[in-house]
């Protein structure tokens, strides 16, 4: 709207202007030349009246000729000598003539006596009308003066402006709607391209194009439409692609940090928020978002460092960091490696372990063998004893090799076995008796409840043996009790011994292979460190649990749970 | 961001950076009691460098942030604290080398006994020190008291293994030398975790504005 205003009025403030200036200056014109064609007449008349009319003095006849021809034409002859009295006046009643006062102040009379000729108009207090004067010196030094009232002029500048004004008023009015016109033909395209503009700024996704009838306006809009239809595509790609990386960088399984020189954080993969417990909000400095001292140390040693992975700890697990310069941003890529530490070590361990528990019965054995074979005259007793160590030591190195494939099968067989016939807990607590009747130090206490349970025969003994086994050799207590019971299904089996306690840590890790209490490796009744983890295995099979809890008397409960085979 | 901004920045990473070397020294050399490891002792007493470059830098540079932007209220005390507490970090990593000058002694000569209540209370002063900085980072005036109240915890443990060493002299007057050895470690490390109550007094200073110097931590807490 302000675009056709504007328009508007730069078409018709001028054209109105000039048209105004043109009126005014004709209407001068047209006045001025009516001025000098009676200004000619009454030169005329002077002359006629001058040469016709030779005596002018004062008289009553020529006063009656004068007055006569004064009422007829309204022209008004007065004579003034040289001293400006008034020597006739064809207006004046007669005898009022020499009344008359002094006419040498009159302008038309003054030029006409020094300048032979004057001219003027005025109101006159004789006729009570404008008046228009013409004085002449005449051959006798007196001044003929002719007045005539000034209405014919004053009638046709009236005629003329009346005329003049009403044409103007009808141009105007030509040049207003003209300019109307042009204003909306010149401002449409501005206003619709204007609209278009407001739309685009405003981020609308659809914005209607309007139609333009100017074939250069149209091809401005389409160049608008094109470049705004192809800026649309790439956004909408740029979308995408965006919405794509941060799916790939939620998704990843290390932590990928881009911040700026000054450390401001510019991307944060929601790893890092999940691992580190904070909110990496961007656009914050990363020191800013940090309030832990540990964790500020830990970026400060990660920033310091450029352009290297490291390895770096905090809060006991360890962290693979890179640092990568990228133009003037930096790059970090974090990854937990605590498992992987834990992995490693825990590796190094079992070998160690493997290592140890074959090598500790083979050694024993070479060493006596060898000293058996070399000294052939060594005392029967010695020889006794020593036979004696070979043969422990290679039962050892058989149960060790017996546990490895009982553990094989547990693991080869997974859950494909079938239970033919329900085990009865009476026959079992009978074999347990039995197998445990030599063992004088300790007394085992066996609470068993008589039912039958889905349990194969076969993996409960290797349950109860193992865990009794171990109480037997570990426990300093006098007795040992297993308690077995079932219900809904579940067969709770707990073996309790008096002590000692084993500590928070190693619960953890007995149930690994080959993994035995630091204290017990040393001592003579050292097991194969896979009794635990057969226990482990077993109770998977049947998707039950293991677990060693402090029990009441001050030793450890070794809780087994198993549910039932169904089929 | 803004010159300012950058510069509270920089003070908090080499606070922060000061913290961990003088709590890494103390955990050190514990370790290095525990593990009758010299070398290590000597790595310790290396470090100390570490820290003193740091309290000259954290000082030039706090000194620099007053004289350029004029802090003000709060973020004056958050300066000036700054300047106070590297003063004690600096006491902290003194005494860890003499902790480590007494485990090099110690290593001479067979162990007296082991260590139990000693790596907890280094453990408890080291965690100590790390809490405070990072409260003063938080402005956090409850984990402060906290600290503060924390203190007694190592006062009794420094009590109870005081008595345990003086009932070893008494076994054995042998070993007095390396029962006052063992003692000034006691004494150092409980000296550590005073400093860090002294800074949890001075993060409440710095949040509140008040001095709780000198006064119990019961009364503050209560009013």
């Amino acid at each position: 709207m302000r675009s056709f205003v504007k328009v508007f009025l730069v078409l018709f403030v001028p054209v109105f202007i000039s048209l105004m200036l043109t009126f005014y200056f004709i209407h001068g014109m047209m006045v001025s030349n009516a001025r000098q064609e009676l200004l000619q007449e009454m030169r005329n008349k002077w002359v006629i009246l001058a040469t016709q009319s030779q005596d002018l003095t004062l008289n009553r006849t020529n006063y009656q000729r004068l007055n006569t021809m004064t009422r007829q034409t309204s022209l008004r002859i007065t004579v003034v000598d040289r001293n400006g009295r008034v020597q006739l006046d064809s207006l004046v009643p007669f005898t009022k003539i020499s009344a008359m006062e002094n006419h040498k102040g009159r302008p038309e009379i003054k030029d006409a006596i020094y300048s032979a000729e004057g001219f003027a108009t005025r109101f006159s207090s004789t006729t009570n009308m404008q008046m228009f004067y013409f004085a002449r010196k005449l051959a006798d030094d007196q001044v003929l003066r002719l007045a005539y009232p000034a209405t014919y002029v004053e009638s046709l500048q009236k005629k003329f402006t009346a005329q003049a004004f009403w044409a103007f008023l009808s141009l105007s009015l030509v040049i207003l709607l003209l300019a109307l016109y042009f204003a909306r033909k010149v401002s449409l395209p501005v206003q619709k391209l204007d609209y278009i503009a407001d739309k685009i700024e405003a981020g609308k996704t659809h914005v209607h194009f309007p139609r333009f009838k100017d074939p250069s306006m149209a091809k401005i809009a389409g160049l608008i439409y094109r470049i705004y239809a192809g800026m649309q595509k790439k956004n909408l790609q740029l979308a995408r692609d965006q919405q794509k990386l941060s799916h790939i960088l939620a998704t990843m399984d290390q932590g990928v940090l881009l911040l700026d020189n000054e450390n401001r954080i510019l991307h944060a993969n929601p790893w890092l928020e999940k691992e580190f417990g904070i909110d990496f909000v961007p656009g914050n400095s990363l020191f800013q978002v940090t309030r832990d001292v540990h964790l500020v140390d830990f970026f400060r040693g990660i920033l310091e460092k450029q352009g290297e992975t490291n390895r770096l700890s905090l809060h006991q697990e360890v962290f693979e960091v890179s640092l990568k310069q990228v133009e003037d941003q930096k790059l970090l890529l974090i990854r937990n490696l605590t498992r992987q530490v834990e992995y490693e070590s825990f590796k190094a361990e079992l070998t160690g372990n493997i290592s140890h528990e074959l090598k500790t019965p083979l050694s024993m054995i070479m060493g006596y063998a060898e000293t058996l074979r070399d000294t052939p005259e060594i005392d029967a007793k010695t020889r006794h004893r020593f036979l004696d160590n070979i043969y422990g030591s290679s039962v050892r190195l058989n149960n060790l090799i017996n546990d490895i494939i009982e553990l094989h099968k547990l693991e080869s067989v997974g859950n494909q076995f079938t239970i033919e016939e329900a085990t009865s807990l009476s026959d079992v607590e009978a074999d347990l008796n039995s197998l445990y009747a030599d063992k004088k130090d300790k007394t085992l206490v066996l609470n068993i409840e008589p039912v039958k349970v889905q349990v194969l025969k076969e993996h409960l003994q290797s349950v109860l043996t193992n865990l009794i086994d171990n109480a037997f050799k570990y426990s300093s207590g006098q007795q040992i009790t297993a308690n077995l019971h079932c219900q809904h299904d579940c067969l709770t089996i707990s073996v309790d011994d008096q002590g000692p306690q084993i500590s928070e840590a190693e619960c953890k890790r007995i149930f690994e292979r080959f993994y035995t209490c630091s204290q017990s490796r040393n001592k003579q009744h050292s097991g194969t460190g896979l009794g635990l983890s057969i226990v482990k295995h077993i109770a998977n099979l049947y998707d039950g649990t293991v677990q060693v809890e402090s029990s009441p008397e001050g030793g450890n409960r070794f809780l087994v749970r198993l549910q039932e085979k169904t089929t | 961001m803004k010159k300012v901004e950058q510069e509270y920045i920089q003070l908090k990473t080499m606070l922060a950076q000061m913290c961990q070397v003088a709590t890494s020294m103390l955990q050190d050399a514990t370790k290095a009691l525990v593990t009758r490891d010299s070398t290590l002792a000597d790595d310790v007493i290396a470090r100390d460098d570490e820290v003193d470059a740091l309290d000259t830098r954290i000082d030039e540079h706090c000194l620099k942030m007053l004289a350029l932007y004029e802090p003000k209220a709060v973020d004056l005390r958050f300066v000036v604290t700054a300047l106070r507490i590297i003063v004690d970090l600096e006491r902290v990593g003194d005494h860890c080398t003499n902790i480590a000058d007494e485990v090099k002694k110690l290593n001479q000569t067979p162990p007296v006994k082991p260590y139990i209540d000693l790596p907890k209370m280094a453990e408890g002063a080291a965690a100590m020190i790390q809490d405070a900085i990072t409260a003063y980072f938080n402005k956090d005036m409850d984990t402060a008291m906290e600290i503060i109240r924390r203190d007694d915890m190592i006062d009794a443990l420094d009590d109870r293994i005081t008595e345990e060493l003086l009932s070893y002299i008494n076994a054995d007057p042998a070993n007095t030398r390396n029962i006052i050895s063992l003692m000034f470690i006691t004494r150092s490390i409980e000296r550590i975790a005073d400093y860090a109550t002294n800074i949890a007094e001075m993060i409440y200073f710095m949040t509140t504005g008040e001095i709780i110097k000198h006064r119990l931590p019961k009364q503050v807490t209560d009013g």
